[in-house]
């Protein structure tokens, strides 16, 4: 301020022409000062996340704007645009206030600094090289880290936080063994709820009383939640770079350096907007491609898979590039796949179980995001011409959060290829037209897969079977709407509507007791979870009435899976008695404390159910009292399948 | 009290058709200005949608060449009336050239913006460039008559 004092005082002191001047020069200086000042440089967080390149013929999402830019706004209004994204105040959807948060005998702190996110942890590290070590033998006060938040996964429903684990960051002795490794947090960020929770509660896997260890992301995460990542494994130390955080044009569109460069000619650029049969040869577009080329750019990630040459992956990153036959670079790994495979063999050695979480034991995923493996065996797909983008527009769409194409919402897009049925209309659907059952998704497309505590619809597309139902356990779209109906009623129906096959071959339960109840109790985690979400579906809600499934939502609070608890939870919070907010409940403790809340939401329920009860009778297990057929009810719960059932997206 | 210039009936006749050109111009233009305000006040789509970028720059490229064009005509024809001694050969071609510009360079950017091929204007745009030759080769002859002048 003083300076600038004596700056006034000096400039008024000489004559007028001359202050004039010296003014207009110290503008001018301070203008060209300003704009050729350094930059303020984040040399840490520079130093910690992959280092950009524009290598390989990749040229970077910012050069697609300047000729795109309808095209480039879609997709920065999208999720996959903000799948990775840098650390910062803007990106950061989690409460970093000095946040400390606990979970199964371990304690996070989280706080910020500035504009910088920090977090006290034990080191992730430590948890992914004692993998095999029993918990047990594992030292009571393991060592921590001091690490800095560098990156975020996810801004929709959960987001994922990742610790920089270089020599820089951490304190120990181990810290020049392994550098430039990016760790998960523990601990994700519901966006929805505001709420931490532990990171393997957010998926549908086993209880454990063991801190599950994370993923380094520069080798699990970036593959699909990047672009050209080349993770640079060596000596048990990344040196990772990327064209693009986050999945961005060149995903879907492949390298476009070439493109870019051709299209700086404004002569081509306008013989190609005049020139609509054919594409620019320079880049791809996934709509020119044949069907298995334009499903395997959106299967390139959407798909369970694994690498064909894992070792080169570890080091280059994705060799797959939009346009490539999906095989020559990935592994799809079906239900019938080749267990022998050296793929397979890989997945299996590494998770034992991979099958029996991913899939229902008929071949059908059930694992949500990977919808490539269920398109691939529609006959839609096999048969028909159907892609991803006949429903899906990654750039014309209603909305971001599934980004189906305007049309897709309804059922216009399945009549442009079936208009029979669509003629056919009641004497095919047997609904009411604007009944939930006349949706074509509905029925063909049952919500039978499980991700992000939520249950979504399959995208194997087929018709529902009740005969499916009581071989495999998956639920058909019937019984997920008709939630107190059995699964012999659902085959009666269908037998007599569309001429299925009686099902003689079905367990006796399945005769006289809704199937949802069945699954609910009996059922294994999936169908656990799955059965709970129906249980809450709106339209199953008045399909099937609201008031009766209290007593299975409240013993279903305390599963032993966290991912079946919040979805009971979540459906039950739309029952009458639980729609007030005054029943409190938080699913992240494990079962043994989940007791009471069960009890406390059977008794708000029976407190209720002279009001609300809309359904009695042996198929919900309700006697005409109003009173649960407890012994039917535990004979179920009994049975229940524990067999351990891990379900990662 | 100084002689009149033997051009001078000439000149007084170009300064008023460079005035009315110019006074039109600025009307015409800031006329534009005004629609483009109710475009955004009514959130018109085909103006403010993100995929109307490009229509958005030209066509507010086309107000703003249009109306400083238009002044410019204003500043030639103020010129050339408190100078009649410009040299009138040079006078003329820069009128000819100005008024060429000053109908070239909007009327590309308007059209420029009518079809638009995501961030390409239409073909209308190619109007601008002979628009911005006449529009220095205008303001050159310009200066070289007032260099001339006696």
């Amino acid at each position: 301020m003083l300076a600038l004092a004596a700056a006034f005082g000096a400039l008024h002191a000489l004559p007028r022409g001359q202050s004039l001047a010296l003014a207009g020069i110290c503008v001018v200086l301070t203008s060209v000062g300003a704009t050729f000042r350094r930059p303020v440089v984040d040399t840490v967080l520079a130093e910690s996340i992959p280092t950009p390149h524009h290598e390989e013929g990749f040229a970077g999402s910012g050069s697609c704007r300047a000729c795109h830019p309808f095209h480039f706004e879609s997709w920065h209004q999208s999720y996959h645009r903000s799948m990775t994204q840098v650390a910062s105040i803007d990106s950061v959807l989690g409460d970093f206030d000095d946040v400390t948060l606990r979970s199964r005998g371990r304690v996070t702190r989280l706080w910020r600094e500035g504009d910088t996110f920090w977090a006290d942890v034990v080191d992730p590290l430590f948890d992914l090289e004692n993998l095999q070590v029993p918990l047990r033998e594992l030292p009571a006060d393991p060592p921590r880290v001091r690490a800095r938040v560098v990156m975020t996964t996810g801004s929709h429903h959960l987001q994922t936080y990742w610790l920089a684990r270089g020599e820089a960051q951490v304190a120990g002795e181990r810290a020049e063994d392994a550098s430039g490794w990016l760790l998960q947090l523990p601990f994700v960020w519901h966006v929805e709820e505001a709420r931490w929770i532990p990171t393997q509660d957010s998926f549908l896997t086993p209880p454990s009383r063991r801190v599950a260890a994370g993923t380094a992301w520069n080798l699990s995460c970036s593959p699909c939640h990047s672009v050209g990542t080349r993770p640079g494994l060596e000596d048990a130390s990344f040196d990772t770079d990327t064209v693009d955080l986050g999945i961005a044009c060149e995903s879907c569109h492949g390298p476009a350096a070439e493109h870019v460069a051709a299209n700086r000619d404004p002569v081509r650029r306008y013989l190609q907007h005049f020139d609509r049969e054919n594409g620019d040869p320079t880049i791809v577009d996934p709509r020119r491609l044949d069907k298995d080329a334009s499903v395997a750019v959106c299967g390139q990630c959407h798909s369970f898979h694994q690498d064909v040459d894992l070792a080169k992956a570890r080091d280059e990153g994705v060799t797959f590039r939009a346009g490539d036959a999906l095989a020559d670079h990935k592994f799809v790994i079906g239900f019938d796949s080749d267990r022998e495979h050296p793929a397979v063999k890989g997945v299996l050695a590494a998770e034992p179980d991979a099958f029996d979480g991913r899939y229902w034991s008929d071949g059908t995923i059930r694992v949500a995001g990977r919808e490539y493996n269920g398109l691939v065996v529609s006959k839609c797909f096999e048969e028909g011409e159907m892609t991803c983008l006949t429903c899906h527009s990654l750039h014309e769409y209603a909305e971001p959060s599934d980004q189906l194409k305007p049309d897709a919402l309804g059922d216009q897009t399945c009549i442009g290829c079936h208009e029979d049925v669509a003629a056919a209309g009641q004497a095919h659907t047997h609904h009411a037209a604007d009944s939930p059952g006349s949706s074509c998704m509905n029925c063909h497309m049952p919500h039978t897969t499980w991700g992000l505590f939520t249950a979504m619809r399959s995208h194997r597309i087929d018709s529902p079977s009740a005969a499916t139902s009581a071989a495999t356990g998956r639920p058909n779209a019937c019984n997920q709407c008709h939630v107190d109906r059995p699964l012999g009623w659902t085959a009666e129906h269908l037998t007599a509507w569309y001429g299925q096959d009686p099902v003689t071959d079905m367990a006796a339960e399945h005769r006289d007791v809704a199937a949802s109840i069945v699954w609910a109790l009996r059922g294994d985690a999936a169908q656990r979870a799955i059965a709970a979400w129906s249980l809450g579906w709106e339209p199953a809600r008045r399909a099937s009435g609201s008031g009766w499934q209290g007593s299975y939502l409240a013993m279903l609070l305390s599963d032993p899976y966290a991912s079946v608890r919040k979805a009971a939870y979540d459906a039950l919070r739309q029952m009458p008695g639980f729609r007030d907010g005054d029943f409190t409940y938080d699913f992240v403790p494990g079962e043994a404390e989940q007791r009471g809340s069960s009890g406390r939401a059977m008794q708000i329920w029976g407190g209720t159910r002279g009001t609300f009860l809309d359904r009695r009778g042996t198929s919900v297990l309700i006697d005409d009292r109003g009173e649960p057929m407890q012994q039917r009810i535990m004979d179920l719960y009994r049975q229940r399948d524990d067999t351990p059932v891990r379900i990662i997206e | 009290m100084s002689e009149p210039a033997p051009n001078a009936p000439a000149v007084r006749d170009l300064a008023a058709t460079h005035f009315r050109l110019g006074w039109i111009g600025v009307l015409v233009f800031l006329s534009l200005g005004l629609v483009l305000e109710a475009l955004h006040g009514f959130k018109v789509g085909l103006y403010l949608d993100v995929d109307q970028e490009t229509r958005r720059l030209m066509w507010r490229l086309a107000h703003a060449h249009g109306t400083l064009l238009s002044v410019l005509h204003l500043g030639f024809a103020a010129t050339v009336a408190h100078l009649p001694q410009l040299a009138a050969p040079l006078c003329a071609l820069a009128s000819r050239c100005l008024s060429g510009a000053l109908i070239l360079m909007p009327a590309g950017f308007l059209l420029g913006g009518v079809w638009i091929h995501g961030g390409d204007p239409g073909l209308g745009v190619l109007l601008v460039p002979p628009g911005g030759l006449l529009l220095l080769v205008g303001v050159f002859a310009i200066v070289r008559a007032i260099g001339r002048r006696a």
